[in-house]
């Protein structure tokens, strides 16, 4: 193979990569929409299962573990796995060790959205009814706010990172030439 | 007797798995004397942990002398209660709740309270007391004689005595007796302290013939027996209000025995309350003082509805110590 074709090929390649890491970004950004709506969606349903239920946080985890869906099925099951397990620990503690293991890793939320998830632990089993389910209510507002944002970030720079990893690419071919 | 230490130190065990990690350690390391006559274990802000054994008073010793802090108070009520405190709204409003195994969890702190007065819930938990349930086979044996021969209705009874006498804890044999004597026994429970119930299975043996229905207000719940189990006998624990006793007497016309537990002293304390009528009419005609003295569970006396005593002291000198049992 000549040195011309060595330089296209590699070219392309650079343009290709550029544009998969534009949309991987851009994807990211999607997948933060997609995952805090699940959130907000299980953070309801959660709610709904509180105040008509009365059941034991434990109960009520492991039935919304397969009533969820995607990332919020997942943090339930955490909880459901680290109420059983932890008998001797505080529900603040267990609830944030859920949301740091089931979505922490690898994720496209940022840390302000885990943050505001664990501030639903502090006063999460302490309350009665009423306490409990506004007590989650707020967090289903602050996460409402955040998804507001990232729905605003998503639209904004979507495109953006597209076009800067295609642009990207085309950078780095014209300076292979 | 061993069978009575096994479930006794397992029921020990399933207030020890609801307390964090450190007092719990230092709790396992009772010394066996202390741990088998266990009866209460409080903890209040600010002081330290106490533990009541066999009638005497102990400091629980923890690192550094340190007393309890409002967060360590938080903690200990968030694991009694399963990390679920809305679960059990309605046991916290009357200040207590149950443990499974029938341990009763009595909880002091602020009372949040609805425009009428009516308390809500208690919030800033600052007194906590576990009181131990305990099942003692065969404490009611020389009971029973004074009111059921097998054959006959039982006469309708009431267990007398002041709080830690061990009322609870002959009720609960006295139902498995007479349940395995062939009597259909219709328990209402309200606190959940009689069965020891937990998810619909039950702690402590009532014999074979007995029905529970808990957590329901006794008013409610003898009402619910009489229609719907048709049993002999209807137990109860703790009686003593003015509802308490038209459920008594409706279970009384029903051709029901009633077998109650109540507070009191004496027979004049009785005949005071709301349920002294029933006695001076004769319907209840079995009344049953208990004693802590030389131990809980201790008969001080039996008497009939005219306050005549029918004991005699020498034959019923026992009590409900773990050598007795």
């Amino acid at each position: 193979m000549d040195t011309f074709a060595l330089k296209l090929t590699t070219a392309a390649v650079f343009v290709l990569a550029g544009a998969a890491g534009g949309r991987w970004q851009a994807g990211r950004l999607a997948e933060r929409v997609k995952r805090l709506e699940e959130l907000i969606g299980g953070m309801r349903l959660f709610q709904s299962e509180i105040y008509y239920t009365h059941e034991r946080l434990e109960t009520v985890a492991g039935r919304l573990a397969s009533a969820c869906q995607g990332c919020a099925s997942r943090l339930f099951l955490r909880f459901a796995e680290e109420l059983a397990g932890g008998e001797n620990r505080d529900t603040e503690e267990l609830w944030s060790g859920a949301v740091s293991r089931a979505l922490g890793k690898d994720t496209p939320l940022k840390p302000a959205d885990l943050e505001t998830l664990k501030s639903a632990g502090v006063r999460l089993g302490k309350d009665d009814i009423r306490g409990q389910c506004s007590y989650i209510e707020k967090t289903i507002k602050e996460l409402e706010v955040r998804l507001g944002e990232a729905r605003q970030d998503c639209g904004a720079r979507s495109p953006l990172f597209r076009t800067l990893g295609i642009a990207a690419g085309c950078a780095g071919a014209i300076l292979i030439f | 007797m061993n069978e009575i230490s096994g479930k006794n130190s397992h029921s020990l065990e399933s207030i020890m798995r609801r307390l964090p990690d450190d007092i719990a350690r230092t709790l396992r390391m009772m010394p066996e004397s202390m741990s088998s006559t266990l009866e209460e274990i409080r903890f209040r802000t600010g002081r330290p942990v106490m533990v009541y054994a066999g009638g005497r008073e102990y400091e629980m010793y923890r690192r550094d002398n340190q007393n309890l802090s409002a967060e360590e108070m938080d903690k200990i009520f968030n694991l009694l209660v399963h990390h679920s405190a809305y679960s059990y709204q309605e046991d916290i409003r009357n200040g207590f709740v149950t443990l499974d195994g029938g341990h009763r969890v009595g909880i002091c702190g602020r009372a949040v309270t609805d425009g009428n007065g009516r308390v809500i819930s208690i919030r800033n938990i600052s007194s906590i007391n576990i009181r131990r349930g305990r099942e003692v086979i065969g404490v009611s044996d020389s009971i029973v004689p004074y009111l059921a021969d097998g054959r006959h209705t039982v006469r309708n009874t009431l267990l007398v005595s002041p709080p830690k006498c061990g009322k609870t804890t002959v009720l609960r044999d006295l139902i498995r007796n007479l349940s395995n004597m062939g009597y259909k026994i219709g328990v209402c429970d309200e606190r959940c302290e009689i069965a020891g119930s937990c998810g619909g299975t039950y702690g402590f043996d009532l014999g074979m013939r007995t029905d529970v229905i808990d957590s329901c207000p006794k008013d409610t719940g003898i009402l619910m027996l009489i229609r719907a189990m048709s049993p002999d006998v209807v137990a109860v624990d703790e009686i003593g209000t003015e509802s308490d006793a038209s459920a008594v007497e409706r279970a009384c016309v029903s051709g029901v025995s009633v077998v109650a537990a109540m507070h009191g002293n004496s027979f004049e304390d009785v005949l005071r309350s709301p349920i002294g009528r029933f006695v001076r009419k004769g319907v209840i005609s079995r009344l049953i003082f208990l004693s802590d003295r030389p131990s809980p569970g201790t008969v001080a006396d039996i008497r009939n509805a005219s306050g005549m005593s029918l004991l005699k002291p020498p034959e019923m000198n026992w009590n409900m110590t773990e050598e007795d049992g």
